[in-house]
């Protein structure tokens, strides 16, 4: 016997102009990534949050108004990040039968750089941290940061400038 | 002091250089390589999260729309982003899409062996796929290769001449094909579901056994799953379902297990049933 399925229900009319999932994941999978490790995630998870942020886009896309996709997905991959680091205390160790592949390109001196940079932007406080990222990394308009931290477009603009100013210093103390 | 004017507003990188607009620039090339991210692309596939946004013509069945998206997936993912290791990947899945494109082929081509050599021949079978993107390649275009062997060591008047390269070429065909890469194998026994589940539980037998600890473990049991709920053998389907999810409690595939199996799969699995 067959029990009818709420979950078989596909989400209603789609707008054209919206990108798909698979559209947003060719295009914006990379910054999900990038995102979810400056967000707290450790490298051996990467994969599969990233993966969870696809399926929960995925399962929201009929209440998605097609607006700023990367700020959509930043959110999502906000609230990833919050949920597994609350999972944290309970992971601490993981049986494995092969090391984990963390899916970084190898490169040693690239990574001593980044790393470099990682460092400092741990000392700014979340918000601006945040501002810094989604501007000066990824390029993201301002009025698209804004709406991905959810702030005012002028108190982003403050929020860089004084991003800017810490990490200058703390880079030259090193 | 800087003063607040977005209307003259400039990234660090568009400034003047500076030890933090290189370290932004090299923070940007962080990224999943492109095996992980052809990992996700197959399992978001197979889960069923591109098929949504795929033109759902008369209501097909969704497994059928998820193997078509996933296979629109990485066809789109190894053309448009150019990943080398990706587009082997997407060769086994999209050979008709690769045979209507030689422009890109080409492009492809000369990517693969590079990439190949930096990930050797993973469980995503690059061996086997380096095999076939290496024919189409013209000759014209490969630099003239003499080995090593056959470098002269008397005789001074030995040059690389056309024939001589035609000599090496014959002397080294591409590598005999390994075993079928676990991709292939996983990818066929999906496209065999719905025609043929027999074949289907064969060809995720054969995975098990090839790739007891493969990548795609939880792909093999959900055809496994689906193909005995066709084949009418619910029983076993359902127990194999359960073991998936006991294996992996947060498997992204627990909506396409309910829905072969026709019924609800408990959260608790150790409980048969309900």
């Amino acid at each position: 016997m067959s029990v009818a399925l709420s979950l078989q229900q596909r989400s209603p009319a789609i707008a054209v102009s919206r990108p798909g999932i698979e559209e947003l994941f060719t295009s914006c999978v990379d910054f999900v990534w990038r995102n979810l490790y400056q967000l707290g995630v450790a490298e051996v998870d990467l994969e599969d949050q990233t993966q969870e942020v696809f399926l929960i886009a995925h399962r929201r896309y009929a209440s998605w108004n097609g607006g700023h996709p990367r700020a959509w997905l930043y959110a999502i991959a906000r609230r990833c990040a919050s949920a597994y680091r609350r999972r944290g205390h309970r992971r601490y160790e993981l049986c494995v039968y092969d090391v984990p592949e963390n899916g970084m390109e190898p490169d040693p001196s690239e990574r001593f750089d980044v790393n470099e940079l990682d460092r400092a932007l741990d000392g700014l406080e979340e918000g601006k941290r945040a501002v810094f990222i989604l501007f000066e990394i990824e390029e993201l308009p301002m009025r698209e940061v804004a709406a991905a931290v959810g702030c005012p477009v002028q108190t982003a603009y403050a929020r860089l400038y004084a991003a800017r100013r810490e990490l200058a210093r703390a880079l030259s103390e090193e | 002091m800087m003063k607040l004017d977005p209307t003259n507003l400039h990234r660090i990188d568009e400034g003047p250089p500076s030890k933090l607009q290189r370290l932004i620039r090299r923070s940007r090339r962080r990224r999943p390589s492109t095996d992980a991210t052809s990992r996700m692309a197959a399992r978001l596939a197979s889960a069923g999260v591109f098929a949504a946004e795929a033109p759902t013509s008369s209501g097909g069945p969704a497994l059928l729309d998820g193997v078509r998206a996933g296979g629109a997936t990485l066809r789109r993912l190894a053309f448009g982003v150019g990943g080398g290791a990706l587009a082997l990947v997407a060769l086994g899945a999209a050979w008709s899409a690769w045979q209507e494109r030689p422009a890109d082929r080409m492009s492809d081509a000369v990517v693969a062996p590079t990439t190949a050599d930096r990930t050797g021949p993973s469980a995503l079978g690059t061996t086997a796929a380096v095999d076939s993107a290496a024919v189409p390649q013209p000759l014209s275009t490969i630099v003239p290769v003499v080995s090593v062997d056959e470098l002269p060591s008397t005789r001074p008047g030995l040059v690389a001449t056309s024939s001589t390269r035609t000599e090496v070429r014959s002397s080294s065909p591409p590598a005999p094909r390994r075993s079928e890469s676990e991709f292939a194998i996983i990818k066929r026994a999906q496209d065999a579901v719905l025609s043929s589940p027999a074949q289907a539980l064969d060809l995720a037998e054969q995975h098990a056994r090839a790739f007891p600890t493969g990548e795609l473990v939880q792909e093999r049991e959900v055809v496994a799953v689906e193909a005995l709920a066709r084949l009418g053998r619910k029983a076993e389907a359902k127990s194999r379902a359960n073991a998936l999810l006991t294996r992996y409690p947060r498997t992204p595939y627990v909506v396409r297990l309910e829905r072969a199996l026709g019924e609800p799969l408990s959260p608790a699995p150790s409980t048969s049933g309900r």
